[in-house]
């Protein structure tokens, strides 16, 4: 019995001395095709805008070479928040040396995991993107100030979830990648904003319907850099 | 190949004694029970991890002025259940707009909250520790008023090899702590382990239990846990449409979480809003008030018939389920030495 455990054990060992490559994905956050600057005054249609909290959940992230999905080591759950620079480069490892050309990866929390209990790191509610009065992950939270929005202190504040039929935000997007260590990924606000009529959609901050088409419209504005 | 043996036996050892550091506790579901829903896999319990459960139920800094702990709303001398309130309050007296459901056995149910607001046991805790009306403060803030307390720094430094406090970990051994309030030793459960018997008019009780009330609060948990409309005229003071402001779904209005029958002498007053004080009411509210409405349960189409005999022996099966040695479980209690130091000390 013990030697079968240990044998178990060595191997286990040698698989995590297997090979890998570390992948960095980057996330840049862009408002009209510059870095954008959280609260930075901005000027828009001659409104002016303001966007204190940018953050979301990336998931299931995977890579593909001519359609074959490729062998990966890690399943995670990232939270994105553009506050901290540093969770907006995430490192992501693939077994051995292998080539890819696409990848694909989802934005929020996948059902399954909203309903198995309650997880630490970036999944840990201290995180504050998960709702207290009704289970649930908020997948993306956008919030700012603005001027035509007729709120209390001009303020807009989307918080985008839900996670069972037909509230389902959950979103999954692909690109096709060059085969580089470092995949740029650009997330260019103003492309969301611009839809939105501020001054008449201006709370959306529980599974709705409205929800799912704010969650599809975010997941547009995501673009692989090429350079 | 030398160097991997070394780190192979070290990961052995260490988690030999990680292991050592820990008493499993052994959850043993009652024998008539069915399997339990939660899975213990995920949050594997410890006698450690309960008594810090246990600590942190019992201990109102969980709330942003360090005046109600869970056990406010949740009193072990009722089945942790609400007594004289039909509304439960909370910080500064509010007032909330449900009545504090009773815990136990609730490792066999799947969602949570008298409307299935909350879809997990671990994630529960979290709506009334951020309810404005229940302890008004965030799991964020109560991990950093931990984090500052002599007596939780050592006992998660006790459990945890990281000695971290994380939202995870006070959510997971809350949940440890409530998964042992388990009630399985009514007068009912000896009767059906035939170590009892029912007394001629219990039996009678029981008999009319099995054909009126079964349905809905099924043997041995007495609750299907499904939601169900039950004819209660709306209180147009809280407008309280239960399941559906969850879902949205109009099949759902007036639908709540149906509750166990056991231990009821010690959890009056019923029903979500507290409506009846007494379990005669119930009854009553059975055989003569049943509103009719589109999602009205299909087994209350028709009013219950009962005669008041029938009622008596209906409550004398009823006051079975109660499971005295579950509410005077001293090992469920507040303990004077578990309570926290007050901030700073």
């Amino acid at each position: 019995m013990s030697k079968y455990f240990f044998t178990i054990l060595l191997f286990a060992a040698q698989i995590s001395f297997a090979q890998e490559k570390t992948l960095f994905v980057k996330f840049n956050l862009t408002y009209q095709e510059a870095p954008l600057v959280l609260n930075k005054n901005y000027a828009n249609n001659n409104e002016n805008l303001k966007i204190d909290n940018v953050q979301f959940y990336i998931s299931n992230i995977v890579f593909y070479k001519n359609g074959r999905l490729l062998e990966t080591n890690i399943d995670k759950h990232f939270l994105i928040n553009f506050e901290y620079d540093s969770t907006t480069i995430i490192d992501y490892k693939i077994l051995g040396d292998q080539n890819f050309d696409q990848m694909k990866f989802s934005i929020g929390i996948d059902s399954s995991t909203n309903m198995s209990g309650v997880y630490g790191g970036a999944l840990d509610p201290t995180q504050g993107m998960y709702w207290t009065w009704q289970s649930g992950y908020i997948n993306v939270k956008i919030e700012g100030i603005a001027s035509n929005c007729p709120a209390r202190k001009n303020k807009f504040q989307y918080h985008l979830g839900g996670y069972s039929f037909p509230n389902n935000t959950l979103q999954s997007v692909s690109f096709d990648v060059e085969n580089t260590e470092m995949i740029t990924i650009n997330v260019a606000l103003d492309n969301f904003l611009n839809q939105i009529d501020l001054s008449k959609n201006y709370e959306v901050m529980s599974p709705s319907a409205e929800a799912v088409s704010l969650a599809a419209q975010f997941s547009k504005i995501f673009t692989f850099d090429a350079h | 190949m030398r160097t991997k043996q070394f780190i192979v036996s070290i990961v052995v050892f260490c988690s030999i004694f990680i292991c050592a550091a820990m008493s499993v506790f052994k959850f043993e579901a009652p024998n008539n029970f069915p399997k339990p829903f939660y899975d213990f896999d995920k949050n594997p319990l410890s006698v450690e991890k309960i008594k810090l459960g246990k600590m942190l139920f019992y201990d109102p800094i969980l709330s942003s002025d360090s005046t109600i702990s869970c056990s406010s709303c949740h009193s072990p001398f009722n089945s942790f259940a609400h007594t004289d309130h039909d509304l439960s309050h909370g910080i500064h007296d509010s007032i909330g707009t449900r009545n504090a459901p009773a815990l136990m056995n609730l490792a066999w149910q799947t969602l949570f909250m008298w409307d299935g607001a909350i879809n997990h046991l671990d994630m529960q805790a979290l709506a009334p520790i951020s309810h404005a009306a229940e302890m008004n403060e965030s799991i964020k803030n109560v991990v950093e008023k931990l984090s500052r307390q002599k007596t939780y720094k050592e006992e998660f430094a006790k459990i945890y090899v990281d000695k971290n406090i994380t939202g995870e970990r006070v959510l997971k051994c809350l949940s440890q702590f409530q998964l042992t309030l388990v009630s399985a030793n009514a007068k009912y459960d000896k009767v059906k382990r035939q170590e009892d018997t029912f007394t001629k008019k219990e039996q009678k009780g029981y008999t009319l239990y099995q054909k009126k009330c079964s349905n809905c609060h099924a043997e041995p948990l007495f609750s299907t846990y499904e939601f169900a409309n039950n004819g209660l005229e709306i209180d147009t003071t809280l407008n309280d449409y239960g399941r559906w402001m969850v879902t949205k779904n109009s099949a759902d209005s007036l639908k709540f979480k149906i509750p166990t029958l056991r231990n009821l002498s010690f959890t009056y007053p019923y029903m979500h809003d507290g409506r009846f004080a007494k379990l005669r009411d119930v009854l009553n509210h059975y055989t003569d008030e049943i509103i009719q409405s589109p999602t009205l349960a299909p087994q209350l189409q028709n009013k219950l018939s009962l005669t008041s005999n029938e009622k008596t022996e209906l409550i004398a099966f009823l006051l079975t389920l109660n499971d005295k040695e579950f509410v005077f479980n001293e090992n469920f209690r507040f303990s004077i030495k578990n309570i926290s130091t007050p901030e700073g000390n």
